[in-house]
């Protein structure tokens, strides 16, 4: 398996984008009820989801 | 990478999570159950605010000097320290004290109902939910506990750093969220460490960060005060402190306050002498008027003798982020949805906390070598997507 390393923009591009939904759900969530929450669900929710899905996934094949 | 800037982060990695590690899952078991303290309150009939009902006190109601009387009637000999006020509900609490300046733990929070004026008694205490939050706060230390644990916190961020740091080279060939089951136990927690540490990243960061701004929450008030707040009212610098004999209206305040920021509701008021204001003055803390803005407080200083108002100023931006900070940190400003999801992030940390001990034990000879050659081969890749 020699394969030149993946790029960093490759490696981080998934975690960028939780982190970015985090971050902003957090925001959403403390300056607006209602349709602010649910944003804030979602979006902070979007980590422990990905958490729970990989975890319980079969072993990689 | 090269293998020293590896080895050199790595060693950072290492000491910045070894040192507050057994703290870190103090403050992540305590802070679980405190998450849902509202919940457990409720559920331990000490949710005096849900069986009220009637406009929020923070919008009106029986007058604030009868409510202050009431209050103090309770607590004979005592001055006021602060009042505050709920936006969804009449209840009103008043923390009285023996003297203005007096210690946190010689203070008294009533509840009262500003819509029918009952005094509601003390604030029901939960002795051990109270344990817990102490715990978590401050570790029955005080001050110098609250500092530790800011600087644990503090720790904690570069930790997180230099654990992204690592997690480049070590991911150089393996999918996100590489998991592999099938080989040694040791390598199956290194997979979890690396995986829940990326994913609860911001979340974990931003907990950190605003866990070490709360930890420094009385020096930067202190700060404030001497400084902000002295600055506001230098007209009265020298003169010796108000008497509480010589307090004159919270309402005449209110109304003075109120016609500084217009539409804007009221948190608190502290009273003169304490923390929150200076010597001479109510300092009423109105909340931001936009959603946006609702944590941000301005206070307006009026003289607590004439009733006139002296300045207002919003807060300096280092005690706004202490402000923001607190339902940050608390996670309690969205509703049970959120709190279930503050609860999963916080299993998740106790788990990179844990797997991140198990992989530092039992260390033989030559294991950082071992180690960084770990982290450089991704624990030798060969992981499918």
């Amino acid at each position: 398996m020699k394969r030149s390393g993946r790029r960093l923009r490759t490696i981080f591009a998934v975690p960028a984008a939780i982190g970015a939904a985090s971050l902003l759900g957090l925001f959403l969530g403390l300056t607006g009820d209602g349709l602010g929450d649910l944003f804030a669900w979602l979006l902070v929710g979007l980590a422990p989801f990905t958490i729970v899905a990989v975890l319980l996934r079969r072993s990689p094949n | 990478m090269s293998r020293d800037a590896i080895r050199n982060w790595y060693l950072i990695h290492k000491w910045s999570s070894l040192i507050p590690t057994a703290f870190l899952l103090m403050l992540c078991v305590t802070g679980l159950p405190l998450i849902f303290h509202d919940e457990i309150d409720a559920a331990m009939g000490g949710d005096a605010e849900t069986a009220l009902s009637g406009s929020p006190s923070a919008e009106g109601g029986i007058p604030l000097d009868v409510m202050l009387d009431r209050a103090l009637a309770e607590r004979p000999g005592e001055v006021p320290l602060f009042m505050a006020f709920s936006q969804d509900s009449p209840l009103l609490t008043v923390t009285t004290g023996p003297t203005p300046d007096a210690a946190g733990e010689d203070m008294t929070l009533l509840f009262l109902d500003r819509t029918t004026g009952a005094s509601l008694g003390p604030a029901p205490g939960n002795a051990p939910m109270d344990f817990l939050l102490q715990l978590h706060t401050d570790m029955f230390l005080g001050l110098p506990g609250m500092l530790f644990l800011g600087a644990m916190g503090i720790s904690l961020v570069i930790a997180l750093i230099s654990g992204v740091v690592l997690y480049a080279p070590f991911m150089r060939k393996l999918p996100f969220g590489t998991v592999r089951k099938d080989r040694s136990k040791r390598l199956r927690r290194l997979d979890q460490h690396n995986f829940l540490g990326i994913v609860a990243l911001a979340w974990m960061l931003v907990i950190a960060l605003t866990g070490a701004i709360n930890a420094f929450a009385d020096p930067l008030t202190e700060n404030w005060r001497d400084g902000e707040i002295a600055r506001m009212t230098n007209a009265y610098a020298g003169t010796p402190a108000l008497a509480p004999a010589d307090y004159g209206s919270i309402d005449q305040a209110m109304s003075a306050a109120q016609q500084a920021l217009p539409g804007r509701s009221p948190q608190f008021i502290g009273f003169p002498g304490g923390a929150w204001s200076s010597g001479h003055h109510y300092a009423i803390f109105f909340q931001g008027d936009r959603p946006v803005t609702q944590h941000l407080l301005t206070p307006a200083l009026v003289d607590a003798a004439t009733g006139e108002l002296t300045d207002a100023r919003t807060m300096p931006v280092i005690n706004q982020a202490l402000m923001m900070s607190k339902p940050l940190h608390f996670g309690d400003y969205g509703g049970l949805p959120l709190k279930l999801i503050w609860a999963a992030l916080t299993l998740a940390t106790i788990w990179v906390l844990w797997t991140g001990v198990m992989l530092w034990r039992r260390r033989k000879p030559g294991e950082v070598e071992r180690r960084i050659e770990e982290i450089r081969s991704g624990a030798a890749a060969r992981a499918s997507s």
